[in-house]
């Protein structure tokens, strides 16, 4: 697996949990990035979005008043002025087979479930550098290809922590 | 309008980042996780105000069980609970939660939350925190937990198989 230059990435992370911010934050660090942007909900993270064009979205699902999926629908829309290219990283602990559909459906570019396993946020990032999703650009919708192919879609890894028994897609 | 091909073009991150460098995964990682253990100091309070907030959420659902937003900020703690154990060294909360969706699951298929097996959830994370129970080492705490687990499954198969009948009243 190749390295590269993450501090050219501009970030933002999108958490109702503070501990949560902070470690991911801390994580990614880390990796190299140094540009970060935190918001609490998903209104905060599309005004930053807005005004710091970052390059990566890490969004958590469950968030209020403005949840990870409605801000995702609203950039894969293009509206706002922001930029529908934008790589979002669903952060979520909700991985089961519906959930992972309905992401995928909004717009999403990969899922990485809760708890975060450090190596495997750092697999999804040069995952989605080297081995981006094809796009898909209409009036409507600008993002990820969403059409169910197999092989090609989000993927979540699977820890065995006793939750979520259905299989991913 | 067609995707773009994967492969033919650089993704806009590519651009970014730059030309590839030699393999630093596992430095990264590790240095990720040597920043998650200078955070260690907050995370005894973390858990236990992560806990207090499940346990207000607790409150709140119980004296409306009707109320969709209130089980939604219930379900919302739950999967804080879920998220933050296992990155802060507490896989057994991660589980907790984990059983806790699970049970959230069946509420939101319109079955009655039992509120005895929600409060056992509550109890058992309080005592895994008082108990400082890091890990997976504790037989006490993970046979309680093996025991959650167990009633949450019981009770989704009872609810699952009452499904049918509900529908067709």
């Amino acid at each position: 697996m190749a390295g590269y230059d993450l501090s050219r990435l501009r970030v933002l992370v999108a958490d109702d949990q503070q501990p949560v911010r902070i470690l991911l934050r801390a994580g990614l660090e880390a990796f190299g990035f140094t540009e970060i942007y935190e918001a609490d909900n998903g209104e905060e993270a599309l005004d930053l979005a807005l005004r710091h064009t970052p390059d990566i979205a890490f969004i958590d699902w469950m968030m209020e008043p403005m949840d990870g999926l409605t801000f995702t629908r609203i950039v894969r829309a293009g509206r706002r002025g922001l930029n529908p290219e934008l790589a979002i990283i669903l952060v979520t602990g909700r991985t089961d087979r519906k959930h992972i559909i309905e992401a995928r459906d909004a717009g999403v570019t990969e899922i990485v479930a809760k708890p975060i396993s450090l190596d495997h946020l750092y697999r999804r990032i040069i995952s989605i550098i080297e081995s981006p999703r094809p796009m898909i650009f209409t009036p409507s919708y600008a993002g990820p290809d969403r059409r169910r192919v197999r092989g090609d879609g989000p993927e979540i890894e699977r820890r065995g922590d006793g939750d979520d028994p259905d299989r991913p897609l | 309008m067609s995707p773009r091909k994967p492969g033919l073009d650089l993704s806009p991150l590519r651009l970014k980042v730059g030309q590839p460098g030699p393999d630093n995964k596992v430095e990264s990682v590790n240095r990720a996780a040597a920043a998650f253990a200078n955070l260690a100091p907050e995370f005894e309070g973390w858990l236990e105000n992560t806990i207090r907030r499940l346990d207000t959420a607790r409150d709140g659902y119980l004296s409306d069980p009707d109320s969709a937003y209130l089980r939604n900020a219930l379900l919302r703690r739950a999967v804080d609970i879920k998220s933050l154990g296992a990155m802060i060294g507490y896989p057994l909360v991660t589980r907790i939660g984990g059983s806790l969706v699970r049970m959230m699951d069946m509420d939101e298929a319109g079955q009655e939350l039992p509120a005895a097996l929600l409060d056992r959830h509550i109890k058992i994370l309080y005592a895994i925190h008082k108990a400082r129970a890091r890990g997976t080492n504790s037989a006490q705490f993970s046979s309680l937990v093996a025991d959650l687990d167990r009633d949450v499954s019981a009770i989704r198969s009872l609810a699952e198989s009452r499904a049918p009948s509900r529908r067709q009243e």
